[in-house]
């Protein structure tokens, strides 16, 4: 099925609109200026690719809320959608409301919209929006979604823009990507695409604005904050995105990178464009959104897809400002204009790059551009193996003290499922093996005890001597980075956040990459909570390790479903079918998690059940599963 | 012993107790303060540090001896555990 | 006091770049499943290393004396011990007799094949990557990188960039003569082991021919970091166990003096030897003698002075007694061909 753009809408610090934005983009304007929001006296630099309209706006749940509605009202309008009831939202964000709160922006937006579809939030730092646009592909895809409005938002706050500054990362004027100064410039932001299938667009008399090709993602398995410098990882990303794409290196003519500025990404990420397309690579112009809006963080993605496919649609490319002179061993052609440069794009790659060391890069291309699925019919999906883990100190038994320095109990907890899902398998860690699997994690906050680490720092100290350490454990993807670099995971990663989140979006997720996409064989679902008032559960993680295409294995994965009921019916609803009660000893009626596929598992493993059925839904925001676990031949 | 360099190496070891313990303790570094050699390397080989943990170093630092350091003094005390010994005790002491 | 001249090598490898073919250097290729096992049962410390991930140990004798000073490296499933022991030592024998109960590995004498050039300097990260390619740009301290030709080892124990590059034997001429000819316009100059010496001494980096030679403790040392706390069984450590049990009295400290000195020199203090001099040698840099001296508690503290060796004043100082320039060369913004121009400060992170 062939996936187009059908809308965009945009709010950040060129405008409030797509057309106000490109504007500014088309006059050269820069969207960084000084900071007035929050006090950064203590701070030298002082700038951010500010909304100057958040200024006014009370708090930043208000001020997150603001921004998500004008771009996903754009967005919505800008594709003449009428019938919200089958949009669903696939939403990024990270850094802009800490704690517990992350997706309440995602179901606030759902309602505020009446959309009626699924609501699925992403949060992978600075690769959530892209992460969000590449899911939201795949539900099209797959028949799971009718029409997604796919994007991100984030604010910039204090907390944030004091963090970059304690690592080091802040550039000393507007940043520079691919010459100099050396360093970042954060902005906000937020950007929705309207996608939906060439068909269902055709019915509704909308013109489609663009093709998505396709997207790939991969993870580092190198260092919680910087990128592994050789660019591995964006290379790979990259390839897996051609793939998807059916695309070659050499029919890429726009690359839209992450290029923040920063010494350690842009150097990394040109090392990894140019390893992913080789010869080719010299000969594209590669140029930095991030130079005019700041880095918009989780919004990032969505804001430098905006950007390309505006620039696409008037037959340009967007600039590189501030460029100056160029690095050692940097892009040849930055695009180092002021205005952006007449330039006829039939396909750009869309890059970005995260804390935690995970990579996306998107694909788009013209209207006129084919798809071709990776594979016509999916593949079986067999369960390999299982995991519970309550014990933070599990995972000291398989890795040394000095790998789990610093680090929290959401990871220790991921850390020690994980390790316990590779050992049941035999598949020894940091091995060849590993370095294609891939894990996706349902995860709805950071952990309790990193947040109180990171404010205590703040309160007993002050803000410009914050603790870095726990600053870095503070995005929601750091978990499942830690499992990457202590077992060598490279394959595609992600995080998905609910609330609570039962790992089951990260399952129908996760089973959908193995059916459909090439990326790996092998995939790690796993959901971790550190604390859980609402559900009084302990602190625990559980995992499953999928395959793709075995046939013979004894319990297989036969469906996985999403979907969602708009009327509230909790009582109904949280029975669960197939004979496994939902109903755990002791405590009241609460959904089923990924912790009773386990128990689905183990029944047919003990030959109780040959198929069980676990049908339910979440009773905090209506998002129903269904989950067929039975056994093999 | 002369009283002066009596003094000197009180000064020293009970520093190097002091930079061990926040070593060990805000890095969690999984070694006795005895494994602490004070010409460990900081970062690359030796404790195998990153710039986070600079970061880290130089605000617990600030904080406990109550002493302030600049951006180029930091990065040029972040060599090895006696590099940092001798910013705090010219910092806190003087040259005296 | 010695001349400024004669130390091109020395100079070579503190401001730009020096070639060093490095005859003393083994690499030995474990393979097989139980790789790291084997890894596990000879060295002092955790083995668990990331793919393409690179370690500074010690193999150690059974009075924890180390006899070998060596980096362990991980390419994907494959094991490489790299680094300085003795010719007279039989390392695949001394491997083979700690096998315990570890059997499912071979090991490969890479040196049988390959020979090794080092490149050590602020810049030779500037020269590897215009002779080999920028890939090598990507590499981290204490990384591995498999090329066409051979590997590449980031590591170097003079406190600038070093590059350790394993090419087949056959290639060594081609290969010489692609480097100096690379090394032209970063004034390469080629040396031998004395420059590399007086560099790792500046940086108190261990010298198996030096301070290797005077049946050393890792504590005495300086170099209980090249061992885990953790690690419970390897060659050694019932020595280290009693080591840490009693303590030691001395340790290795660096010193500077304005005249030389003989190894075994003994250093005074009020008429009293509280210590003797381990290594020593002139720093061109610095103008003065540097040295590491086996000094007594407590006198073994840094930053004392006090101290006289042959009626000459003598102090103690932190390592490494070197700002080396390495550490102020910045990837993204320098290059060799610019380093006399101003450095605007405000260009940096």
């Amino acid at each position: 099925m062939k996936v187009v753009v059908t809308g965009m809408g945009i709010q950040c610090a060129l405008g409030g609109s797509v057309k106000e934005f490109w504007a500014g983009v088309e006059q050269g304007n820069s969207g960084i200026s000084l900071i007035k929001r929050f006090d950064v006296s203590p701070f030298e630099p002082k700038l951010g690719g500010m909304i100057p309209e958040g200024d006014s706006i009370e708090s930043d749940e208000k001020r997150l809320f603001s921004y998500a509605r004008t771009a996903a009202k754009e967005g919505l309008m800008n594709a003449a959608i009428t019938d919200r009831s089958t949009v669903s939202l696939v939403l990024g964000t990270s850094n802009g409301v800490r704690g517990s709160k992350i997706n309440d922006i995602s179901y606030d937006l759902a309602e505020e919209l009446k959309l009626g579809g699924l609501v699925i939030t992403v949060s992978t730092a600075c690769t959530s929006s892209a992460h969000a646009i590449g899911f939201a592909a795949d539900l099209l895809r797959r028949g799971t979604a009718k029409t997604v409005i796919a994007g991100g938002v984030d604010i910039l706050t204090l907390d944030v823009f004091a963090g970059f500054y304690c690592l080091g990362l802040l550039s000393k004027s507007p940043c520079s990507p691919f010459s100099n100064p050396l360093g970042t410039t954060l902005g906000e932001g937020a950007a929705f695409l309207v996608m939906e299938a060439e068909e269902t667009a055709k019915q509704r008399g909308v013109q489609s604005q663009a093709v998505f090709m396709g997207y790939g993602m991969s993870a580092d398995a190198y260092h919680d904050t910087r990128p592994e410098p050789g660019g591995t990882g964006i290379c790979k990303a990259i390839t897996a995105a051609l793939k998807d794409s059916n695309l070659k290196p050499v029919d890429i003519d726009y690359i839209n990178a992450h290029g923040t500025g920063t010494a350690a990404n842009d150097s990394a990420e040109w090392r990894g464009i140019q390893t992913a397309l080789s010869n080719h690579a010299v000969k594209i112009p590669i140029s930095s959104s991030k130079s005019f809006l700041g880095h918009g963080q989780g919004a990032a993605g969505a804001m430098e897809a905006i950007t390309t496919l505006a620039g696409m649609q008037h037959n340009v490319i967007p600039p590189t400002l501030n460029y100056t002179r160029p690095r050692p061993f940097s892009p040849p052609d930055p695009v180092p204009d002021k205005h952006p440069r007449p330039h006829v794009t039939k396909y750009a790659l869309c890059t970005n790059s995260a804390f935690g060391g995970l990579n996306t890069a998107l694909v788009f291309g013209r209207n006129d551009s084919d798809y071709k699925p990776q594979k016509e019919s999916p593949r079986p999906i067999s369960v390999l193996g299982y995991g519970i883990n309550l014990d933070k100190d599990y995972i000291n038994n398989f890795v040394p003290y000095d790998d789990l320095r610093s680090t929290d109990l959401t990871a220790q907890l991921l850390a020690g499922v994980v390790a316990m899902v590779l050992n049941n398998a035999g598949i020894p860690f940091r091995s060849n093996e590993c370095e294609n699997i891939g894990l996706y994690v349902g995860q709805d906050h950071i952990s309790e005890d990193s947040r109180e680490e990171f404010e205590i720092s703040i309160r007993e100290r002050n803000i410009k001597h914050l603790s870095a350490s726990a600053f870095t454990r503070l995005v929601v993807n750091y978990p499942a980075g830690v499992c990457c670099r202590l077992f060598g995971i490279k394959g595609p990663v992600a995080v998905t956040t609910a609330k609570p989140d039962s790992g089951l979006t990260a399952l129908c997720l996760a089973a959908d990459n193995l059916a459909w996409r090439d990326d790996t064989d092998l995939m790690i679902v796993a959901a971790v909570a550190s604390h859980d008032p609402d559900s009084g559960k302990p602190a625990r993680a559980v995992g499953l390790l999928l395959k793709a295409g075995d046939e013979k294995s004894p319990v297989r994965l036969k469906k996985w479903s999403m979907f969602r009921n708009p009327i509230h019916k909790h009582e109904e609803s949280l029975k669960a079918d197939g004979g496994l009660a939902c109903l755990k000893a002791g405590s009241s009626p609460v959904s089923p998690d990924l912790g009773d596929i386990v128990s689905a598992i183990k029944a047919i493993n003990d030959n109780t059940q040959d198929s069980v059925q676990i049908k339910s839904e979440q009773s905090l925001n209506n998002m129903g599963f269904e989950i067929i676990i039975e056994r093999g031949n | 012993m002369q009283t002066a360099l009596k003094k000197r190496i009180e000064i020293r070891e009970s520093t190097m107790i002091d930079v061990a313990e926040i070593l060990i303790s805000a890095l969690h570094l999984k070694f006795e303060p005895g494994d602490l050699d004070p010409d460990t390397p900081l970062f690359g080989s030796g404790l195998g540090l990153d710039s986070v943990d600079a970061v880290v170093i130089i605000v617990e630092l600030e904080s406990r001896f109550n002493i302030s350091i600049s951006e180029e003094e930091g990065k040029n005390a972040l060599r090895t555990i006696n590099t940092l010994i001798d910013l705090i005790i010219r910092k806190k002491y003087g040259n005296a | 006091m010695p001349e400024e001249n004669g130390y091109e090598g020395y100079l070579a490898i503190r401001n730009s770049v020096a070639l060093e073919e490095e005859t003393d250097l083994h690499c030995l290729l474990i393979k097989g499943k139980d790789a790291f096992k084997i890894l596990d049962q000879i060295c002092p410390c955790n083995v668990f290393l990331q793919n393409g991930q690179m370690k500074h140990t010690l193999l150690l004798d059974e009075h924890a004396v180390p006899f070998a000073d060596v980096y362990i490296c991980r390419k994907w499933e494959d094991a490489y011990l790299l680094g300085y022991w003795p010719s007279s030592i039989n390392m695949i024998d001394w491997i083979n007799r700690h096998q315990g109960s570890v059997s499912d590995y071979a090991i490969i004498d890479l040196n049988e094949s390959n020979f090794f050039l080092t490149l050590n300097g602020p810049y030779a990260w500037e020269l590897c990557a215009n002779a080999i390619g920028p890939e090598i740009l990507g590499m981290p301290y204490l990384s591995i990188m498999m090329q066409n030709f051979g590997m590449v080892f980031r590591a170097g124990i003079t406190g600038e960039y070093g590059y350790h590059l394993m090419f087949p034997a056959e290639q060594k001429k081609e290969w010489t003569d692609l480097l100096l000819e690379a090394g032209k316009p970063f004034d390469l100059v080629v040396t031998d082991r004395t420059a590399r010496a007086q560099c790792t001494l500046e940086n108190f980096f261990f010298d198996l021919n030096r301070e290797g030679q005077h049946l050393l403790t890792p504590p005495e040392l300086q170099l209980q970091w090249r061992l885990s706390r953790q690690k419970e069984k390897y060659p050694g450590s019932e020595a280290m166990q009693s080591i840490r049990e009693k303590g030691w009295n001395k340790r290795l400290t660096c010193f500077i003096t304005k005249n030389s000195a003989q190894v075994n020199d003994e250093i005074i203090y009020e008429k009293e030897s509280v210590g003797r001099v381990i290594s020593i040698g002139y720093s061109p840099l610095r103008k003065e003698f540097i040295g590491k001296a086996l000094i007594e508690k407590p006198f073994w503290h840094a930053g004392l002075s006090g101290f006289h060796i042959n009626n000459q004043e003598l102090e103690t100082i932190s390592a490494p007694a070197i700002d080396n320039r390495s550490i102020h060369v910045n990837l993204n913004l320098d290059s060799y061909f610019t380093r006399n121009e101003n450095h605007d400060e405000s260009l940096r992170q």
